[in-house]
C-alpha cells in the first residue's frame, strides 16, 4: 500500500511511518496541508490525516480527494475528539476517524479494515494457516469448518490477526474492546475471559494455540513457538 | 444575628436603661411634692393647734402627751408612719409631724399630728404608672417603626445577598442587582457587578486555557504511546522491561482517559451539548442495558428494571446516555460478588438501586471531581462529577443515598 501521512508533529509522524514501513507499506510524510494538496494524486492508497496543520484545516485534503473522485482511503488523526468534528469529518467522506492518542495496533486493525472495504469491498477473506476469516461475513472457519463466534471474539480474532506477531497490550486490546469514550468497563479480568473463550473454541476445532500471553501484560497472536 | 435585630436589641436595651432611670427619678420627684404638700397641711394643722387650740381637725389626729425630757422649743420632724387600722390588721399609711413644748426644765409636750396619705398614695401610684406605660407604649411604636423602615432600607442589601447566594460562575445568567437610593448599598452593588462581571471573564479564560492545554497534551500523549508501542514490539526485552513497557503504556492510557474526561467535562460547562430534543429514559436505559451487558454478565449481577411509566425529557441525546451510563458503570463497578442492579422507573423519577459494601461516603463531596474509592484505583473518580454536570445543565435534581448496604441514586425530573 502507498499511505501518505499528513502530519505535522515530525515525532509522531516518524513513529506512524516506521510502523507502516515495518508492515510493509510505502510511506511518504508531509507537515502541512499546502504539501498535503500538492502531494495528493492518484497514487496514494491510504491518507493518514490530522486536521490540525499549521496552515489549515486537514479537511480541505478530503475535500480534494473525494471531490476528484480518487480512489482514496482516509482515515483522520484528530486531537479533536467531539462528536461534531467527527461527523463532519465522516460526511465530507473521510472513512475513519481516530482519536489521539490511539494504540498502533488500533490505527493498523482500522487500516486493514479500510483496504478490505475499499479495494475488496469487504469480499476479502483472511487467511491465517488453517484459519480463514471473511469479515464481510462474520465467518471463521478452521480447515474449513466454521467456528461458532459471539461478535466480540470474532473482532478480537481480526484484531489480533491484524496485527499478528505483535504485543498486543492488555490496555490496548481494552480499548479496541470498549471504543466507546469514556468506557472504563473492559477490566482485565474481562479481557481474559473474551480471550480464553476465543482460544478455547478455536482450539476445540482443531486451530492451533496462536494467542500467546505476554508475561501477563499482554498478548501476541503468532505461529512462532 | 441580622442587623436589624442587632440595631432593634441595641436600640431596646439602652431605652430600657435609660427609660428605667427616667422612671425612678420620676417617682422620687413626685414622691417629694407630694411629701411637700403634706408637710405643708401638717404645718398648717400646727398653726391652728397652737393659735386656736382647736385638737379636733378634719384631716389630721392629734395627740398630746407629756414627756420628761430637756429640748429646745423650736424642735420638730416630719416621718412617715404605718399604724394598723382598728379592728382588722389593715395598715394605713400616715406622714407625721412631731413638736414639742417645754413646760419646764425636764418636761416637754409633745405633739403628735398625723395625716393619712391615702388618697395621694392612689395618686402616686397612678402618676407612676403613666410614667412606666406611656413611653413602654411610645418606644414600642418608635422601635416598630423604625424597624419597618430598616427592612425596607435593606431590601436591596438583602437582594443582593441572594443574588449571590446564588450566583453560579457556570451559569450563564448576569447578576443583575437593584439599583438602591442608598448610597453605600449602590456602591456595593456596583463592587459586585464589576466583581461578577471580572470573574466569569476570568473563569472562562481558564476554562479555555483548560482545554487548550488538554488538546494540547492529546499529540504529545499520541506520540508516548507510539514510542512505546514501538519499544514492546522489541525482540531482545527481558521480562522486566516489558512489564514496565505495559506499565508506562497502561499509565499513558488512563492519562489520556483524564485528560478526555475533561475535555469533555470542559465542553459540558461550554454548552456544546446545547440542542435538546424528547427523550425517552426508559428506551436509554433499555440501550445502556444492552451495551453494558458483557460487564454486568462477566460481574455475574442479576438486574431488575421495573418500568411503571414512560419518563420522558426535553434534553440532550446523547447526554441522555451519558447520565445513565456513568450511572449502571457506577453501580457496576461499586458493587459485590452475586450482587444486584435494581432499577426503577416512573413517570417522575428515575432510580438505581445496587447492592454494595458500607461505606462511609459523604453525599456532598461523592460527586466532586477525583473522588474516589481506594478500592477501585483504576477508575478516575470523574464519572459522578459529570453526572452531576449533566443533571445541573438538564434541570435534573440527583440524590444520592445508602440505605443498609444498597446504594440509591435517585434521578428526579
Amino acid at each position: 500500500m502507498k499511505i501518505l501521512i499528513v502530519e505535522d508533529e515530525p515525532q509522531l509522524a516518524q513513529s506512524v511511518q516506521q510502523f507502516l514501513s515495518s508492515e510493509g507499506h510505502s510511506c511518504e510524510v508531509v507537515g502541512t496541508l499546502n504539501s498535503a494538496l500538492q502531494m495528493l494524486d492518484g497514487q496514494f492508497d491510504i491518507v493518514l490525516l490530522d486536521l490540525n496543520l499549521p496552515d489549515g484545516n486537514g479537511l480541505e485534503v478530503v475535500k480534494k480527494v473525494k471531490g476528484g473522485g480518487m480512489q482514496t482511503g482516509i482515515i483522520i488523526l484528530s486531537a479533536r475528539d467531539s462528536l461534531e468534528n467527527k461527523i463532519e469529518g465522516l460526511e465530507l467522506g473521510a472513512d475513519d476517524y481516530l482519536t489521539k492518542p490511539f494504540q498502533m495496533a488500533e490505527l493498523n486493525a482500522r487500516l486493514k479494515s479500510l483496504v478490505r472495504r475499499v479495494h475488496f469491498k469487504g469480499e476479502e477473506t483472511i487467511n491465517f494457516n488453517e484459519l480463514e476469516i471473511v469479515p464481510g461475513q462474520l465467518l471463521v472457519k478452521v480447515n474449513d469448518n466454521p467456528v461458532d463466534l459471539t461478535k466480540k471474539e470474532f473482532d478480537l480474532l481480526v484484531y489480533f490477526i491484524a496485527n499478528k506477531n505483535r504485543v498486543l497490550t492488555k490496555t490496548g486490546i481494552g480499548e479496541h474492546m470498549s471504543k466507546d469514550f469514556m468506557d472504563y468497563g473492559f477490566t482485565d479480568d474481562l479481557i481474559y475471559s473474551h480471550i480464553k473463550n476465543l482460544r478455547k473454541k478455536l482450539i476445540k476445532a482443531g486451530c492451533g494455540d496462536y494467542i500467546k500471553n505476554v508475561y501477563g501484560v499482554g498478548y501476541k497472536f503468532t505461529d512462532a513457538t | 444575628m441580622k442587623l436589624i435585630t442587632k440595631t432593634g436589641l441595641n436600640f431596646i436595651s439602652a431605652s430600657i436603661f435609660f427609660f428605667f432611670i427616667g422612671s425612678l427619678g420620676g417617682y422620687y420627684f413626685i414622691r417629694f411634692a407630694v411629701d411637700k404638700m403634706f408637710n405643708n397641711e401638717l404645718l398648717e394643722a400646727q398653726q391652728k393647734v397652737e393659735s386656736q387650740n382647736n385638737y379636733s381637725l378634719t384631716y389630721a389626729d392629734v395627740s398630746v402627751d407629756t414627756l420628761r425630757l430637756t429640748i429646745s422649743e423650736d424642735y420638730y420632724e416630719f416621718t412617715d408612719t404605718v399604724m394598723q387600722q382598728a379592728g382588722n390588721e389593715n395598715y394605713d399609711f400616715y406622714r407625721k409631724l412631731t413638736y414639742f413644748k417645754p413646760i419646764d426644765n425636764i418636761h416637754a409636750t409633745r405633739f403628735t399630728i398625723i395625716r393619712s396619705t391615702a388618697p395621694s398614695d392612689l395618686m402616686v401610684m397612678k402618676f407612676t404608672l403613666m410614667l412606666t406605660v406611656f413611653p413602654v407604649i411610645f418606644f414600642l411604636i418608635l422601635y416598630l417603626v423604625n424597624r419597618a423602615s430598616t427592612k425596607y432600607s435593606l431590601a436591596v442589601f438583602y437582594d443582593t445577598i441572594n443574588k449571590l447566594r446564588a450566583f453560579d460562575v457556570n451559569k450563564d445568567n448576569r447578576l443583575e442587582l437593584m439599583t438602591s437610593d442608598i448610597d453605600e448599598f449602590e456602591q456595593l452593588n456596583e463592587v459586585f457587578n464589576a466583581m461578577e462581571k471580572k470573574i466569569k471573564v476570568d473563569y472562562e479564560r481558564l476554562k479555555e486555557y483548560t482545554e487548550n492545554t488538554s488538546h494540547e497534551l492529546q499529540t504529545p500523549l499520541a506520540i508516548i504511546n507510539a514510542k512505546l508501542d514501538e519499544l514492546i514490539q522489541a525482540d531482545n526485552l527481558t521480562e522486566e522491561q516489558i512489564k514496565s513497557i505495559a506499565g508506562l503504556i497502561e499509565t499513558t492510557h488512563r492519562l489520556s482517559k483524564t485528560n478526555q474526561a475533561l475535555i469533555f467535562l470542559a465542553k459540558l460547562d461550554h454548552r456544546v451539548f446545547a440542542d435538546a430534543e424528547e427523550v425517552s429514559f426508559n428506551e436509554v436505559v433499555r440501550k445502556q442495558l444492552e451495551n453494558l451487558e458483557m460487564l454486568i454478565e462477566d460481574a455475574g449481577l442479576r438486574i431488575k428494571l421495573v418500568s411503571t411509566a414512560s419518563l420522558r425529557a426535553h434534553m440532550n441525546q446523547s447526554l441522555a446516555h451519558t447520565l445513565i451510563q456513568n450511572l449502571l458503570k457506577n453501580a457496576i463497578r461499586h458493587n459485590i460478588p452475586d450482587g444486584h442492579i435494581h432499577i426503577t422507573i416512573d413517570d417522575k423519577c428515575l432510580e438505581i438501586k445496587n447492592s454494595g459494601l458500607v461505606v462511609s461516603y459523604d453525599p456532598e463531596k461523592l460527586f466532586g471531581r477525583f473522588k474516589k474509592n481506594s478500592q477501585h484505583p483504576q477508575s478516575l473518580g470523574i464519572g459522578l462529577s459529570i453526572v452531576k454536570r449533566i443533571c445541573d445543565i438538564s434541570a435534573i435534581s440527583v440524590s444520592y443515598e445508602q440505605k443498609d448496604a444498597e446504594h440509591i441514586f435517585r434521578l428526579n425530573f
